[in-house]
């Protein structure tokens, strides 16, 4: 079964949702290939776990399926509610892991990086993605969900339940720790290149 | 000392930087955001499709609770009038959502996404693959969509 992953970006999210409410199985199929693979990259990458990732970014879609026939379209955008959803479970799942050691956090590979264009891309997103492991769990949230999901400051702290500034302050210190995890590896990841 | 041991590391680790260094850092973990963004995790067919099927019966059980959608019970006998027919319809937003949904309901009937036909199948399992069958099909209503281009 081959997927379209971005299918039918013209129509929102929304009247997407007021259509599945309606019975419309076609809206069922678009929502679940746009937004699954957004929420399980952010699950993902907020609890450096891919079969935690997958539940939850299951039960935040099957949470979404449920409030759908309630759904009012100005409450909030889809996509907001959908992360502050997953963000929750990220964050209950986080603490009850409790305690996990500094030592066990994987340290970034000193693996050589690919020679090609393509595999450059691919190390520098491994890079980011294990320099964010480094960071706090909130400014992590914050920062992924300001630079590598585009929402907004302001849709931001409504997800994470802070004011704008939090998420300014969160986001800046955030991007100051992972500048410093990643200078070290510019060369390395073909800077020296461009 | 573990990541969440103390709720004040993350305000007091890291000092915050001044708009230089912000802006510094911006410029060092563009190229980082951006390689980010491009490389999401495929979620595999299996994920999908729970995720799927779970919404298809979902819709099953709005539809058997036969309840009008908009989260208002069902009009009453002795309702009158326009103010009266809006409130049980649930309102302008609903109003507002339903004329939105109507649209993007011509829209994707009139233009299908690429794939669907393939992913329906999979997901309902109309195929005959592995049967050695197969179904010789006839569009009677061919897309509309040639008739838009000019020349």
């Amino acid at each position: 079964m081959n997927m379209p992953y971005d299918a039918h970006s013209d129509v929102s999210d929304d009247a997407l949702l007021v259509l599945f409410a309606n019975g419309d199985p076609t809206a069922a199929r678009l929502l679940t290939l746009r937004l699954t693979p957004r929420v399980l990259a952010y699950a993902q990458r907020m609890l450096g776990n891919r079969a935690e990732a997958e539940d939850v970014a299951q039960e935040a879609m099957l949470r979404l399926w449920r409030v759908a026939r309630d759904w009012r379209q100005d409450q909030a955008k889809v996509s907001t509610w959908l992360f502050r959803v997953t963000s929750n479970l990220c964050t209950d799942l986080l603490r009850r892991r409790r305690s996990v050691p500094l030592d066990g956090i994987a340290e970034p590979e000193d693996g050589q990086p690919g020679a090609l264009a393509g595999m450059i891309e691919q190390d520098r997103a491994k890079a980011l993605d294990e320099a964010l492991k480094l960071l706090p769990d909130r400014q992590r949230q914050a920062v992924i969900l300001r630079h590598l999901e585009g929402f907004t400051n302001p849709e931001i702290a409504e997800m994470m339940e802070i004011g704008v500034e939090a998420v300014e302050s969160l986001t800046a210190r955030g991007k100051r720790s992972l500048a410093l995890a990643l200078a070290g590896r510019r060369e390395e990841l073909g800077y020296d290149a461009e | 000392m573990t990541r969440n041991d103390d709720p004040k590391a993350e305000t007091t680790l890291t000092p915050l930087p001044d708009p230089a260094q912000r802006a510094a850092d911006d410029a060092l973990l563009a190229a980082f955001f951006t390689a980010g963004k491009q490389q999401l995790p495929d979620p595999g067919e299996a994920l999908m499709a729970r995720i799927m099927d779970a919404g298809l019966a979902e819709q099953a059980a709005i539809a058997s609770a036969q309840r009008p959608y908009s989260g208002q019970t069902a009009m009453a006998p002795a309702a009158r009038g326009f103010g009266s027919w809006l409130a049980n319809l649930g309102g302008w937003g609903a109003v507002t959502g339903l004329a939105t949904a109507t649209v993007a309901g011509i829209w994707l009937g009139f233009s299908p996404p690429t794939g669907l036909a393939g992913l329906a199948d999979g997901v309902l399992g109309t195929s005959l693959s592995g049967s050695g069958e197969t179904i010789d099909q006839v569009d009677l209503l061919p897309t509309f969509e040639s008739y838009l281009t000019e020349g």
